[in-house]
């Protein structure tokens, strides 16, 4: 366990799914180099598929004895799909080639390859929420637990878990272990890689990439213990936030607010059926547990204690009016935790995400 | 070219046959270098091999169901083992088969290559208790030399040369540029993935990078099999072979989902889980 945890908070009654979150994390990490197929970052449907492909299905994390529980790996073209290319290069100097514009293989999968199907039926009671999705940085990671080599860590300072790419040797037992599927094998550099709470930006006191650029404004950041951070707040004081799944073990630290508000069901003749709510309460309990009642009530409670008396810093925290009221990241921490490492202030905290935790030049471990 | 065979040596390499009464590996002593010895090299020619059962290591189940499923399909394989010195170097041939050539290649996040790998015990002076079988023990440390049948390979290098890195789509270039581009990137990739790691027990496996670890390796596939050959200093600041070594081979079959790591993993369960990884020999 780590001595402090960073958290983030994701309010899903906010998310429009426009996917500036993945585009943010793609261009910032995984467009080059054995990462193009994955989204450290995803948003997908609910319900769906997923990303990868029936994701909840593939085992992992723990069971009630603690026990890590055997899982599957994705295969990459057909649970994660091939992030296709077009042929640029024939139709640009081939003057042969008058094909069109095309992919150079034929998709057969990709995420969000059922976007916005939902479930039921249209247009009576069909309905679908987004679920963007990182990985969760757990307190107890299944990834890690999972991996022979040591090569998966937790930092200390806060809690970001990391590969030591010096260390991995693309065993892939971590893709089975972790039951989100939040950690991918990159078969170019044959090693494991997953998302890192974009920490050279965090120990700047900059929030991760995916949180600066959504547009919703849904994704709050900060330390679980700091009492005045917004994320300590939801859930913690409030409650109103929950971790994904956390029947399987691994105490995530990404957590979630319920979707509380869902249009009502239509009658056989198209009109409104009154009180009823599309979406359906078992959902959100097999997403989030029996919390969600809980959370969904305070929500409810809270908008309307809003509405009749203007005030409820719930409401405030979670209308987001700035960025200041999202993020609570302190860079002087890390200058701090830097300069008790004896490290330089301005590289990145953890070299060992480069250098490789126990490899020592002119020794061995 | 005189190739003498001066004797069967002092030097002796004991499998450590705790799981099979295999008989022991001879090095044989060889007045030629074998500095650049490779799998078809005729000095072989002079080795006395030895048959090596290798069995399916089913003592620890490693938490990836697919290959959990097919464990239990495993069977032993024999694999011919031979060994020659010349007084400076130790060269070791591991010849087993195998229905297919597995390469790790390609854009695939579920395939795995076929590999060997040779363990030797740091520690020597009291033979038993043998270092464990598994990655060494505290103050007893095993040398693992490990060889996979990898296409190509992008490791980070710690040369911060990220412009490489970029998907050939995403660059801006066109035509002879991106040749030279795709032929750059090429000549980056790391096309023998052979490495050497000292252990000190499970989890302790760290890769030797420093230089004060050298070796040679190599795979060649032919007539449905493996030869692997492996050649390294009889000495070196890690092991001592000279006199009675415990050593252990093993061998991975892609097909079957084989890879390191099963055997160090979750200590104290192993009497309850079962490995897949496929024939490991102790």
């Amino acid at each position: 366990m780590s001595k402090r945890q960073l958290a983030m908070v994701m309010d899903l009654n906010k998310c429009i799914g426009c996917q500036t979150c993945t585009v943010a994390c793609k261009t910032q990490w995984t467009n080059r180099n054995g990462r193009e197929y994955m989204y450290w970052n995803n948003v997908e449907t609910y319900p769906g598929t997923g990303y990868p492909k029936n994701w909840m299905e593939l085992g992992g994390g723990f069971d009630a004895a603690g026990d890590l529980q055997a899982g599957v790996i994705p295969n990459l073209e057909a649970d994660y799909g091939v992030p296709w290319d077009y042929n640029y290069e024939s139709l640009m100097t081939d003057s042969a080639d008058h094909s069109r514009f095309q992919p150079h293989v034929s998709p057969t999968w990709g995420p969000n390859w059922d976007e916005d199907q939902g479930a039921g039926a249209f247009p009576q009671d069909n309905y679908f929420f987004y679920l963007p999705r990182i990985c969760n940085h757990c307190t107890n990671p299944g990834c890690l637990s999972a991996c022979p080599r040591d090569a998966i860590f937790k930092r200390e300072e806060d809690g970001v878990v990391l590969v030591d790419l010096d260390r991995c040797q693309g065993y892939r037992y971590c893709i089975a272990g972790c039951p989100y599927k939040k950690i991918y094998f990159n078969p170019k550099i044959s090693k494991s890689e997953k998302c890192i709470l974009c920490f050279p930006r965090i120990e700047q006191g900059l929030p991760p990439a995916c949180a600066q650029q959504c547009v919703g404004r849904i994704r709050f950041v900060g330390f679980l213990d700091d009492e005045e951070s917004q994320v300590h707040k939801l859930v913690h004081k409030y409650k109103v936030a929950i971790g994904l799944r956390t029947d399987y073990g691994t105490q995530p630290n990404v957590y979630y607010i319920p979707p509380t508000e869902s249009p009502a069901k239509f009658d056989a003749e198209g009109k409104i059926i009154e009180g009823s709510t599309r979406l359906p309460i078992e959902e959100l309990e097999k997403l989030f547990g029996k919390e969600v009642h809980g959370a969904i009530k305070t929500l409810k409670a809270e908008m309307k204690k809003r509405k009749e008396t203007g005030v409820s810093e719930l409401m405030d925290l979670l209308i987001a009016y700035q960025h200041s009221d999202m993020f609570r990241l302190d860079n002087h921490y890390y200058q701090q935790v830097a300069k008790d490492q004896k490290r330089n202030p301005l590289a990145p905290v953890d070299t060992r995400y480069i250098a490789g935790k126990f490899t020592k030049a002119g020794g061995h471990h | 070219m005189t190739k003498i065979v001066t004797s069967l040596l002092s030097l002796s390499l004991a499998c450590s046959a705790a799981l099979a009464a295999d008989a022991a590996i001879s090095a044989v002593k060889v007045t030629d270098s074998l500095d650049a010895v490779k799998a078809n090299s005729a000095v072989w020619s002079k080795a006395k091999f030895s048959s090596v059962t290798l069995y399916p290591q089913t003592s620890i189940e490693m938490n990836d169901k697919n290959a959990n499923a097919i464990t239990d399909t495993l069977k032993a394989k024999k694999a011919q083992v031979g060994a020659l010195y010349d007084g400076k170097n130790i060269a070791l041939m591991v010849k087993w088969a195998d229905g297919s050539k597995d390469v790790q290649a390609g854009y695939a996040s579920t395939t795995y290559s076929d590999g060997f790998a040779v363990q030797l015990a740091g520690t020597t002076a009291k033979p038993q208790p043998l270092p464990y079988i598994g990655m060494g023990s505290a103050g007893r440390p095993v040398v693992v030399h490990l060889q996979k049948a990898n296409e190509k390979v992008y490791e980070p290098n710690g040369n911060m040369d990220v412009s490489t890195q970029i998907n050939r789509n995403q660059t801006a270039l066109f035509g002879k540029e991106l040749k030279e581009y795709d032929a750059k990137v090429a000549s980056l990739a790391t096309t023998n993935y052979a490495r050497t790691f000292v252990g000190e027990g499970f989890r302790s496996l760290t890769e030797v990078k420093d230089g004060s670890a050298k070796s040679t390796s190599g795979m060649v596939y032919a007539n449905g099999g493996w030869s692997g050959t492996l050649v390294r200093p009889l000495q070196d600041a890690y092991v001592n072979l000279s006199g009675t070594v415990p050593l252990a081979i093993a061998v991975w079959d892609g097909s079957k989902m084989g890879r390191n790591g099963v055997k160090n993993f979750r200590r104290g369960l192993r009497s309850i889980l079962r490995g897949k990884n496929p024939m490991k020999h102790y």
